[in-house]
């Protein structure tokens, strides 16, 4: 359910980075775009704030942390889609940790901290942004590949392979930070003073006092076993995240205790380490969901490998299709009898064969789309009349003129 | 926090001295190290595939993060050390808090979404800064401007403005303000910050003695002859409530009040 990359950072599939991406850059939206960062630079906040780095802070021009928030959140909807990542994601790391800086000269929560760990992930990210090939980046870098190269790869049958080192440092970077941890209760606790069962009934029953939100978390004062078992529980799965990456194991249980476990805190502290939830979501295996979704048929796909501008559309469904249910093949080497059947014209334009059904142009391509079930509402979109008419159009016109307005070398194969 | 408590015992460590030599030069220590990690970051990803360096990087930066966990007493930004509530209770708890006066002397403990724009600030740095005033004008002023939010915070939540799911959760789901609750409140004049003991049981699980002092108070908005006595000691489990009613975890016969404690 949950994948350690640290164990093996390749997947036969792009799209946990991509997914990665675009769960990082939402959190860091959503933490940001609702908050009033100039206001940390007036009356009481800024009266009261640690002032040991102001030296890069724009304490007498608020405005610029409200410019800062809009670029930062530009660039980080650059970053979702991919787009000039090595640049996008590291600018926006740095803007996260300006503002972050400036919000903890007045609070150095987890709220807070999370900014920083969101960005220095967001460095990951542009460190090993050439291995990002689902974004627009990935699909940049497929113009300078020749023909050749993109016919050779769709019609390959070798297993595919995409690295995210991205992944495994910011998997070792959590890991770390849970360790540590644990590792200062039980310092800090002098052993197991942690666990005791006075602590957490303790801490439980004076912060229902101080903090009074429910009754619910009361059952720990209780039945003072149970703050036993969390204790050794949290330990556990704080201590045993690290060594389950460092050894190579899943990290499945380790995962989903941490989220019981920020979860838990929320009931029995009124603390809310919502951010924590996100981090550990980067590290599901979206892939495995995203394959459970396919539909299961096998289609064929002919294509024009004299088309350059043919390849190219059709590399980002080589790269969406995980199964390897597609099978490529061009005019030259399609399967007997494909070409015999009623309307079929490869010169005309692409097809996909579902059995006895043939699909042709725009219809091939909502084919492919049906393929999966995430896109069914997109392919319901397209089989709209109107939808369809149009598509159908663009879609001849493309075809049409693909040698006089696209990348596309038409000559005679061989 | 963090586990350099693990190298403590050697005698003033090596991270302590060096926090100690360095903490003249924090102002540019702290910032010097976050654009350090920065200009490497970006040197870096330039020069990505050339003299390994990002793996370089990848190096420098977790050599940073478990130095920074495992070894120095503090976290230059942007390293970060995680450590809630490792230290465990003790049977003597002290807590402080604000809470705000008004005309009839009724208080209510700050919410401390009021501090910024419904987002808050480290109420213990707050408290401290409030506390630390040299000259009654200073002490007013802060008074007054915690009013003057409380005042505002107080129209936004009767408008429904606060708590809104849009809004990323801030961190503490606690003591939030409710238009009931502020119902049964009159014009808010004075501030108090109070430290608040707790005496528990061995076993943790019942109050045995409750203990509070004032130790800052200011009533810019009230006269001098009308600021209102303390009408009331706390805490209550009902004050600043959102949810169901409250069970009372008081010993009876403590000279404590079942809803709460009386001081």
């Amino acid at each position: 359910m949950f994948v350690n990359y640290f164990a093996d950072d390749a997947r036969s599939s792009p799209v946990n980075l991509a997914v990665g991406r675009f769960v990082l850059g939402w959190w860091l939206v959503w933490k940001t775009v609702h908050y009033d960062w100039s206001l940390l630079f007036s009356g009481i906040s800024r009266s009261m704030a640690y002032n040991g780095y102001d030296a890069i802070l724009p304490v007498s021009a608020p405005w610029i942390l409200t410019v800062e928030k809009w670029l930062l959140i530009a660039l980080v909807l650059l970053v979702v889609v991919g787009y000039r990542i090595r640049f996008t994601a590291l600018a926006s790391a740095a803007l996260a940790t300006h503002l972050g800086t400036v919000r903890n000269t007045v609070t150095s929560s987890g709220e807070v901290s999370s900014l920083f760990i969101g960005s220095v992930f967001l460095v990951f990210v542009a460190l090993y942004s050439d291995d990002d090939v689902l974004s627009v980046d990935g699909l940049r870098r497929v113009r300078s590949k020749s023909l050749d190269w993109l016919v050779a790869r769709l019609k390959s049958d070798d297993d595919r392979s995409y690295r995210m080192p991205s992944m495994k440092y910011a998997l070792l970077t959590l890991a770390i930070l849970f360790f540590s941890t644990a590792a200062s209760k039980v310092v800090d606790g002098g052993g197991l003073g942690f666990v005791a069962p006075s602590n957490l009934a303790r801490l439980v029953l004076v912060r229902s006092y101080v903090y009074p939100w429910h009754d619910v978390q009361l059952v720990v004062v209780d039945y003072p076993l149970l703050g036993v078992l969390g204790g050794i529980g949290t330990l556990a799965l704080e201590f045993g995240l690290l060594v389950a990456v460092l050894a190579g194991a899943t990290v499945t249980p380790f995962v989903l205790g941490l989220v019981a476990f920020t979860l838990s805190n929320v009931v029995l502290l009124g603390i809310f380490f919502v951010d924590n939830l996100f981090f550990l979501t980067l590290f599901a295996a979206f892939d495995r969901a995203y394959a459970r979704l396919a539909v299961d048929r096998d289609l064929d796909l002919v294509f024009d490998e004299h088309c350059l501008f043919c390849a190219r559309s059709l590399y980002p469904v080589d790269l969406f299709d995980v199964e390897g249910s597609v099978t490529f093949y061009s005019q030259y080497d399609a399967p007997d009898g494909y070409e015999d059947r009623p309307g079929v014209d490869f010169g005309r334009a692409m097809y996909v064969f579902d059995g006895d059904d043939a699909h042709e142009g725009y219809d091939a391509f909502r084919e492919l789309l049906r393929q999966n079930r995430l896109f069914h509402p997109l392919a319901w979109v397209m089989a709209r009349r109107p939808v369809r008419a149009v598509g159908r159009r663009v879609y001849r016109y493309v075809a049409d003129n693909r040698g006089r307005h696209f990348a596309c070398r038409v000559e005679n194969g061989g | 926090m963090n586990v350099s408590g693990l190298v403590s015992t050697v005698p003033l460590s090596l991270s302590d001295q060096l926090v100690t030599l360095l903490r003249p030069y924090a102002s540019l220590v702290l910032p010097g190290v976050l654009v350090l990690f920065f200009v490497a970051a970006s040197a870096a990803v330039v020069l990505s595939d050339r003299w390994h360096a990002r793996r370089a990087f990848v190096l420098c930066f977790f050599v940073g993060l478990l130095l920074s966990n495992f070894l120095l007493p503090v976290s230059p930004l942007p390293f970060v050390s995680w450590g809630h509530f490792s230290q465990p209770t003790s049977e003597v708890e002290t807590y402080r808090e604000i809470r705000l006066v008004d005309e009839s002397g009724h208080e209510i403990k700050m919410d401390d979404g009021l501090t910024l724009a419904f987002d808050s600030v480290s109420e213990r740095q707050l408290i401290r800064h409030v506390r630390g005033g040299q000259s009654d004008a200073r002490n007013e002023t802060e008074a007054r401007r915690l009013l003057a939010r409380a005042s505002q915070y107080r129209e936004a939540v009767g408008r429904g403005e606060t708590g809104r799911i849009e809004r990323f959760p801030h961190h503490g789901l606690t003591s939030r303000w409710t238009p009931e609750l502020l119902d049964g409140y009159e014009r808010f004049v004075g501030v108090r910050v109070y430290e608040m003991t707790f005496v528990t049981s061995e076993d943790g699980t019942h109050v045995v003695r409750y203990e509070e002092a004032v130790v800052f108070e200011s009533f810019p908005l009230a006269d001098a002859e009308s600021i209102p006595a303390r009408a009331s000691s706390m805490p209550t489990r009902s004050m600043n409530r959102t949810g169901p009613r409250e069970r009372s975890r008081v010993v009876a016969g403590a000279g404590l009040a079942r809803t709460g404690v009386t001081g």
